[in-house]
């Protein structure tokens, strides 16, 4: 092989970026990985050229969206007739499929030409951590999320709680160890879980939305 | 012989059924006549041999003698085809002494020397840490029949030449080029003929690598036996960073280093192609050849201290 050949591989080989999706704002982070998947961090960038990278974005299902967006917001679908059109708020599109959400957001911010799907089939998105093997050997670096994940309550020890300087002691009938999860939440055996219901009508089940994914059942936690 | 298009059609100016026909045939029977046979260009009638000579000198801006200019463009086989035509002619082998003049092969040996010698200083003069090896392949490059031939070729020394056939064959037109330098040398001195070597023929550097042109079969080798001629450990290659492993357009970057000090990286498709790769750059490195190096400056190698040949 040439030196020249070497020096094309080196500049034009695409990347492999993991992207972890956990608790990152999607709209953020889709301005963020669109940039890569179109190679605007390039300096060989030109419009027409695919020079873009890849991404591998993992813990789709865990994206925070901003404010009141998950039930304010919705997908908006239009359909070819009259009357047909309808609105999927994101709580209940995220329920259908966890990385649809990111997707979209990433979608959003390519520009609309005619190598923007091209672009969006270099970026693998999963629901969880659970990667295949062969995807995950190919990853080479990482993109920094914009926001930092904090340290929940529930993650830290309770030794921690316990020095964590106090100024003052609260009276005991105002605490509440919600801790505790037990108390508040119980975990429902599958046996529990409602079967579909019968459907009325032609359209009145969710596998008649067009981008219908049968996913695995997640865990369905019930407040008593 | 391709007949890319019919002649004609039945349209257009040749509408004429009996035009059609007759141009179609006088066109058939241009290709099965074949193509012309080649000639010389002194058969052509606006021919002046001392014209384009004296044209020759002036090209170049070389001040020299035309009958030794002459003598440098006459091959061998064009003295060998004058006594041969004599002796049909019944001349006998005494008269055939009095030609007037020679044919260039000395010329062209004084010419060799020249080039091979000052080329051989240029390299080593501009690539001081290029080994010895290295610096006979890059001649070989440039002295090569294949090259020289092309620039004389290139210089218009092909109706110049004077041989037995219409063409001259790679052989006279290298042994005209080396003749015509004899010939500078000759008539001006020494280092005008080395500044048209090095304007001519060392110039056919230009964009290419000449670690390239010197192949290495085994690099790594080379590697560790220069390293240890300079007293240094042996060489370690490390990956660096790998990418797209399983995908097609896989890329890994190997590092070579001598005692955790960098020696030098490149990529490859596999691992075994990128640390072949990283121990050439490694190389390049250590004979001061990579392409961060400035090229031959070809008309100030003298300036730059180059020393002129006795």
């Amino acid at each position: 092989m040439a030196f020249n050949k070497a020096q094309q591989l080196a500049t034009f080989s695409r990347v492999w970026y993991l992207f972890d999706a956990k608790w990152q704002c999607p709209h953020l982070s889709g301005e963020k990985i669109a940039r890569i998947l179109r190679g605007e961090h390039k300096p060989i960038y030109y419009p027409g050229e695919s020079t873009g990278d890849c991404v591998v974005a993992i813990n789709t299902r865990h994206v925070a969206l901003r404010n009141d967006a998950w039930r304010a917001e919705a997908l908006h679908v239009r359909r070819e007739y009259a009357k047909t059109r309808y609105d999927i708020p994101l709580f209940k599109l995220h329920e259908l499929d966890p990385t649809k959400v990111l997707h979209l957001c990433v979608l959003n911010c390519m520009p609309m030409d005619n190598t923007r799907r091209y672009d969006m089939a270099r970026l693998y998105t999963f629901p969880d951590d659970a990667v295949p093997a062969h995807l995950l050997r190919n990853v080479c670096d990482q993109i920094r999320g914009s926001r930092v994940i904090p340290k929940r309550l529930d993650n830290v020890t309770s030794d921690d709680i316990e020095k964590f300087p106090q100024m003052f002691k609260w009276p005991k009938e105002l605490v509440l160890d919600d801790l505790d999860r037990d108390k508040f939440v119980r975990i429902v055996p599958p046996e529990e879980i409602p079967k579909r219901q019968v459907m009325l009508g032609q359209r009145a089940g969710r596998q008649h939305y067009w981008f219908h994914v049968s996913t695995s059942r997640h865990e369905e936690v019930k407040i008593n | 012989m391709v007949r890319l298009l019919r002649y004609g059609t039945i349209f257009g100016p040749l509408k004429d059924r009996w035009r059609y026909l007759y141009k179609n045939d006088l066109y058939k029977r241009r290709i099965e006549a074949g193509p012309e046979p080649e000639r010389f260009r002194s058969s052509l009638i606006n021919w002046n041999y001392d014209a384009e000579l004296y044209a020759c000198t002036h090209r170049f801006g070389e001040k020299m003698n035309i009958e030794s200019l002459r003598n440098a463009m006459t091959d061998a086989s064009f003295l060998n085809q004058i006594t041969k035509q004599r002796t049909e002619a019944g001349l006998a082998a005494t008269d055939q002494t009095t030609l007037s003049f020679t044919h260039n092969e000395e010329l062209a040996k004084r010419g060799e020397e020249i080039a091979e010698n000052f080329l051989r200083r240029a390299l080593q003069f501009w690539y001081p840490k290029f080994p010895k090896e290295g610096i006979d392949a890059v001649m070989e490059f440039l002295i090569s029949e294949s090259t020289i031939a092309d620039i004389s070729l290139k210089l218009g020394f092909k109706t110049l030449i004077r041989c037995d056939g219409p063409s001259p064959r790679p052989k006279m037109l290298k042994n005209a080029l080396f003749a015509f330098i004899g010939a500078v040398d000759e008539n001006n001195d020494r280092s005008r003929a080395e500044l048209f070597v090095s304007d001519f023929i060392l110039t056919h550097l230009v964009g290419k690598d000449i670690n390239e042109i010197w192949h290495i079969k085994n690099p790594m080798g080379l590697l560790t036996k220069v390293l240890e001629e300079n007293g240094r450990q042996a060489p370690e290659s490390r990956l660096i960073w790998a990418t797209g492993v399983s995908s097609v357009l896989s890329t890994y970057i190997v590092g070579v280093y001598s005692n955790k000090e960098f020696l030098g990286k490149s990529a490859g498709a596999t691992i075994s192609i990128a640390e072949e790769m990283a121990a050439r750059d490694a190389l390049r490195r250590l004979f001061e050849t990579d392409e961060k190096r400035a090229s031959i400056p070809f008309d100030k190698l003298y300036k730059h201290g180059l020393l002129i040949d006795k």
